[in-house]
């Protein structure tokens, strides 16, 4: 039975989506409802607890294990849920879209994929899903595959995911072929498997260096960014170290903690210069999955798993926020603009989207009273104590997570004050724009899901239900620690609001002339420190050695080739002079010399009878005398 | 079941025979018994694995195989040397069986992609057909001289159909397409002359591939294991095994002797780069499989860091040559030579994963190649040209075509879920296994997954996604979505495809027994 209801989680949304592929317009309320029944099966198998396990052999005598466990279970419901909200969202989004029925297919072939993905025990069977929701990714980047960039920007996620692939494929099929369930691991891995599996990880998850590909995703439809590009898929690279974070090598694990940290900042620092509203919440994103894999990296792997969590939700308001900006805007623009340069003053026009926007903006600055808060706490108390117990320069670790702190209060003040507050900075604004029902049910729950209360009573805890729950302890810290953390990091988020505020407030200076700021300034923090440009490069080079090979392919090995056969024909027609001079000579010059001989006897012979007689007689003489007298 | 393995091997021939005495201008007649011919040949085929013993267990070679067939054939007396005895002798196991299944289904998804030849019909089908019968018989002969056999005779037909229906260049990529493999088989017929002198059957010696396998070496002959020869200072059993690499290498094709393959798929038409890439360089595949890894594991063993560097250097050079195509049948030739480089490397492995990866890759690449070549035929059919930058954004005017091809390229870069992943996993999966290889082989094979998506991410990029446009205002009207013909095609090998990709024991549980005893009959004779 339990068995039966997994399946259906698994495949409601994917039957779903199929039907609303094949029923046209009419079946796309099918595929709410199969997101939706996946949803209200997941919560009941996540309430009634217990563990479904099971194999099969995919590949004769090779089992692969799936295991829904609490984790498991958790966090597909957090999937289902988040999908079928952004499902909902989409139905008035992509209501004008004439290939909306495309679109809910890969919605439901995503969230199929994704729960795949976290019901995989083995890890093949999880790489098998790992790649699926890549390619859904690529899909729903690519939706819009007209427009310029678009095209582009979908096969760099691709490509750049397809690299930590390889790592990844690497490292699992480096551990051992025999054991790959999760579950059945005793032993601590070796160092190159663990760094391997750890960067498909950083692939997913855009760590650094992978980072560039999850901001060129943007151009993808805003619901889709909600769902994958926020919410869930890229947090599959967290998922995975936390499965497997008892058994990463602990030097690695300390390459983690660090790649987590400067990942954080350097999506902090990005989202401070960007114009593009999507762009703030992309590398938003960066910077808090760089907390997550920071706290897996320092042992606070359920800190992480809760920032997982909460981050789904009030990242997914966000996105969908900026969704119902960037929908009105189109409205009232009939034009793409995800500009902030255009935007101001919306506050009056989208009066709930700014109410439960600025909830989730408060989760994720990180503000007493909201779920952001009470896990990123978490994590960068476990970062404190991991410091301690490693030596002073791992202070580094949590000392950038306190100042990305300060930074994301900063941009998140920023984005608030430029879209929504002030007057508007285009003109002729039709104001006329009413949030549907099926945009606002969304919004509405993922921002109530942001508040605290959902967790633990006490607002400013960091020790949530969600430890008990997924039976693990709580990191041990001393209340001095935890004391000091918090009040440093309540000191920072309100520094970041008190100067975003009094920087980027209504009639500030920089207000003022942010209409007509140009894209040039700090080209560096804007381009994300180029890194899509060594993307870019590094393909050129890649194209440039495929030329290289290819000019090879001809002229080396082909050319090989027709030197033998222009060989072969030298050689045969030297053959043939032999053949003719030498061999056929000497038989010439005997046929030659017989026919001379020939010739010079035949000369001989008279030409009329009578000499011939004569001759004969002769001969005859000759004989005769011979036979006579010897 | 008597005699199945006959019909399916003879029956072509039979009707390309009787073709033969059918006037010439009749043309619609030549491609419907073909169809007829092929049909017959792929629903017997069915039979054969309704009926075959998946879980027959064997413990000699000569116990390995089922629906076997033999019987005398040329027997030619040498006076005090002794004869020459050649057996007509058929039969398969786990191996082969899906070899032939493969082959009657792609020559079946031929004949369809044929049906537009009018010019020379009676000759073209003739050809098609005797190419047919003797792709059958290079996988289900025991006799090595049969096989040999088959295998020149499959140079013949292709020599033709290239030369003849084929493209602009299409004299020189015949000629060169003939050499090539023509060099490979004096190799091959090297080797089969040693063998026969050094294996007997009932003191007698024999070209009979069962007893090869079985090992039943005449003491002190040239290539017996237990008395090493040397020729030059190595081994002769050496020099064999790098023969029968040379010369199967050359079909497979592995870098560097590949370069026939670009040539004659370009050249090809469809219908016979489908043919080609689908189960001509598969014959390769199953020779080194068969002959080279069967009857010289020893060998084998020795040399299986040659064959993984080939083979890696195959995937690698091949997929990095794909990304530089402008063509897009060139492209899909150098993925070819990319993919076969998986079968090199599985087979290098020497273990049973390796081994069934390999097979489960030349099943896979048995599919997905045609499809790849009849997406490019698509294109091809509708303007003439083929060059890249001439066509973009299609996935608007052809979501049909766009689909189909999306399928086939993402399982050309292996993609989970559809069958290019299985064969990928596993030969990579037993190349991190193997005791013979060190893990950089696996690794640098690993790499090949991401240059595969990159040549097919980019052709995606720059022929299907963006703005509509073709180079040529008057290819404007033939740009119309998949013909019901050209469904016809895509659909059965989409099916097949995304069957394999998710349910792989289809083709894996058929070959698990003999596999594993092929990897058991290799540890036994290296000790």
């Amino acid at each position: 039975m339990e068995m039966l209801m997994i399946i259906v989680v698994l495949f409601a949304p994917l039957v779903g989506g199929l039907a609303a592929y094949l029923l046209r317009h009419k079946g796309i309320l099918l595929s709410v409802a199969g997101v939706a029944i996946s949803f209200v099966v997941s919560l009941y198998l996540c309430i009634s607890g217990g563990t479904i396990e099971r194999s099969f052999h995919w590949l004769p005598n090779y089992p692969l294990n799936m295991l829904a466990d609490r984790v498991a279970l958790v966090l597909i419901t957090l999937v289902a849920l988040v999908s079928m909200l952004v499902h909902i969202f989409s139905l008035e989004y992509m209501k004008g879209d004439d290939g909306k029925n495309r679109y809910f297919l890969k919605l439901g072939f995503f969230t199929f994929s994704m729960i795949g993905l976290l019901l995989a025990d083995h890890l093949i069977l999880l790489f098998i899903f790992w790649e699926l929701v890549g390619l859904a990714s690529y899909l729903l980047i690519g939706f819009w595959y007209r427009k310029k960039g678009v095209p582009s920007a979908a096969r760099m996620a691709f490509m750049v995911n397809r690299i930590a692939d390889v790592a990844l494929l690497a490292g699992i099929l480096l551990l051992s072929n025999n054991i790959l369930n999760i579950s059945e691991f005793k032993s601590v891995w070796l160092f190159l498997p663990s760094i391997l599996i750890a960067i498909g990880a950083f692939g997913k998850s855009a760590q650094l260096p992978f980072s560039g590909w999850l901001t060129k995703a943007m151009v993808g439809p805003t619901p889709v960014s909600a769902l994958i590009h926020a919410a869930t898929m890229v947090a599959a690279g967290v998922y995975l170290l936390f499965r497997v974070s008892p058994f990463i090598h602990p030097s690695a694990l300390m390459v983690v903690a660090l790649v987590g940290t400067f990942t954080a900042l350097y999506g902090g620092v990005c989202a401070l210069m960007q114009h593009d509203l999507k762009k703030i919440l992309a590398y938003s994103t960066v910077s808090q999955l760089g907390y997550m894999v920071m706290g897996i990296g320092v042992g606070a792997q359920t800190a992480s798993l809760f920032h997982l969590f909460t981050h789904a939700f009030f990242k997914a308001g966000l996105f969908l926020g900026a969704g119902a900006i960037i929908h009105f805007m189109h409205q009232a623009t009939k034009e793409d603009t995800q500009d902030m340069r255009k935007m101001g003053g919306l506050r009056k026009q989208l009066p709930w989207t700014y109410l439960t926007f600025i909830m989730c903006a408060m989760a994720l600055a990180g503000i007493p009273l909201f779920s952001g808060f009470m896990s990123k706490e978490g994590i960068i108390i476990a970062g404190w104590i991991w410091a301690s117990n490693i030596g002073t320069w791992a202070y580094l670790v949590p000392d950038i997570a306190l100042i990305t702190v300060f930074l994301t209060a900063l941009y998140v003040g920023r984005m608030v004050m430029l879209v929504f507050w002030g007057e508007n900075r285009v003109k002729d604004l039709i104001s006329k724009f009413s949030e549907t029902f099926t945009l606002k049910i969304p919004l509405i729950v993922l921002s109530v899901g942001s508040l605290w209360f959902f967790y633990n009573w006490n607002p400013i805890a960091h020790v949530t239900w969600f430890d008990s729950f997924l039976g693990n302890e709580a990191i041990p810290s001393s209340d001095i620690v935890s004391l000091m953390v918090t009040f440093l990091s309540l000191l920072m988020t309100a520094t970041g609001l008190v100067l975003g505020f009094s920087f980027f407030k209504p009639n500030s200076a920089y207000s003022q002339s942010y209409v007509h700021m140009a894209d040039n300034r700090f080209p560096i923090l804007l381009n994300g420190f180029h890194l899509t440009s060594l993307y870019q490069l590094f393909g050129i080079g890649i194209e440039r050695l495929s030329v290289l090979t290819f000019q090879m392919d001809r002229k080396v090995v082909d050319g090989a080739v027709h030197l033998a056969g222009i060989g072969g024909v030298v050689i045969s027609k030297v053959f043939a002079l032999v053949d003719r001079f030498i061999i056929d000579g000497p038989i010439n010059l005997i046929g030659y010399i017989s026919g001379v001989t020939g010739k010079l006897l035949a000369s001989f012979s008279a030409r009329d009878i009578q000499t011939q007689f004569a001759w004969l007689l002769v001969g005859i003489i000759l004989i005769l005398s011979w036979i006579l007298f010897f | 079941m008597q005699n199945s393995l006959t019909y399916i091997f003879l029956l072509p021939l039979l009707v390309a025979f009787a073709m033969i005495f059918i006037p010439a201008d009749r043309w619609k007649v030549f491609r419907r018994l073909s169809l007829a011919a092929i049909g017959v040949q792929f629903i017997m085929s069915i039979l054969l694995a309704i009926n075959f013993d998946q879980s027959l267990k064997a413990d000699t070679w000569s116990g390995a195989f089922q629906f076997v067939e033999k019987a005398d054939w040329i027997t030619i007396s040498l006076g005090s040397i002794g004869s020459i005895s050649i057996d007509y002798f058929l039969g398969i196991d786990g191996i082969s069986l899906p070899l032939v299944m493969l082959s009657s289904f792609v020559l079946l998804i031929g004949v369809i992609s044929s049906w537009n030849i009018e010019e020379k019909a009676k000759g073209y089908f003739i050809l098609y057909l005797v190419l047919s019968s003797s792709i059958i018989g290079c996988f289900i002969a025991l006799d090595f001289f049969l096989f040999y056999l088959c295998f020149e005779f499959m140079l013949l037909p292709m020599f033709f159909l290239i030369g003849i229906w084929g493209g602009d260049r299409r004299s020189y990529a015949s000629i060169k397409f003939f050499l090539y493999t023509l060099l490979g088989s004096l190799f091959i017929l090297v080797v089969m002359i040693g063998l026969y002198l050094s294996v007997v059957d009932v003191g007698a010696n024999t070209f009979s591939l069962v007893q090869m396998l079985d090992g039943n070496y005449s003491s002190g002959s040239v290539l017996d294991p237990n008395s090493p020869q040397l020729i030059f200072g190595y081994s002769a059993r050496a020099i064999a095994f790098i023969f029968l690499i040379i010369g199967f290498g050359i079909k497979l094709p592995a870098v560097p002797v590949h370069t026939w393959l670009p040539d004659a798929h370009v050249e090809a038409p469809t219908a016979i780069s489908v043919v080609l890439a689908g189960l001509l360089l598969k014959v390769g595949a199953y020779g080194l499989l068969r002959i080279a890894y069967g009857i010289f594991p020893d060998a084998a063993v020795d040399y299986a860091l040659l064959v993984a560097i080939i083979g890696v250097v195959s995937i690698l050079y091949g997929g990095l040559n794909a990304l530089a195509q402008r063509d897009l049948k060139r492209m899909v030739a150098y993925s070819s030579v990319s993919h076969m480089g998986f079968v090199l490397v599985g087979l290098a492995s020497l273990t049973a994963i390796g081994f069934s990866g390999a097979l489960f890759h030349m099943i896979s690449h048995g599919l997905i190649s045609p499809a790849l070549f009849l997406i490019a035929g698509v294109v091809y059919d509708r303007t003439g040209n083929r060059m890249m930058e001439n066509f973009s954004g299609l996935a608007n005017k052809m979501p049909v075509y766009t689909f189909f091809m999306a399928i086939f390229f993402f399982a050309g870069l292996g993609l989970p879920g559809l069958s290019g992943f299985v064969g990928e996993l596993m030969v990579l999966m037993g190349a991190f296994g193997s005791s013979q290889l060190s893990m950089w082989i696996g690794i640098l094979a690993t790499l090949g997954i991401a240059v595969s998506a990159a040549y097919f991410l980019w052709t995606i990029q720059r022929m299907f996604y963006g703005k509509y446009f073709v180079r040529d205002s008057s290819w404007e009207v033939n740009m119309f979505d998949l013909t019901t013909r050209e469904k016809l095609m895509l659909i059965p090998l989409a099916i097949l495809v995304i069957l394999l990709g998710i349910y792989p024991r289809l083709v894996l549980d058929y070959s698990n027994e003999s596999i594993n005893f092929f990897i058991q009959q290799i540890s036994n004779s290296t000790p």
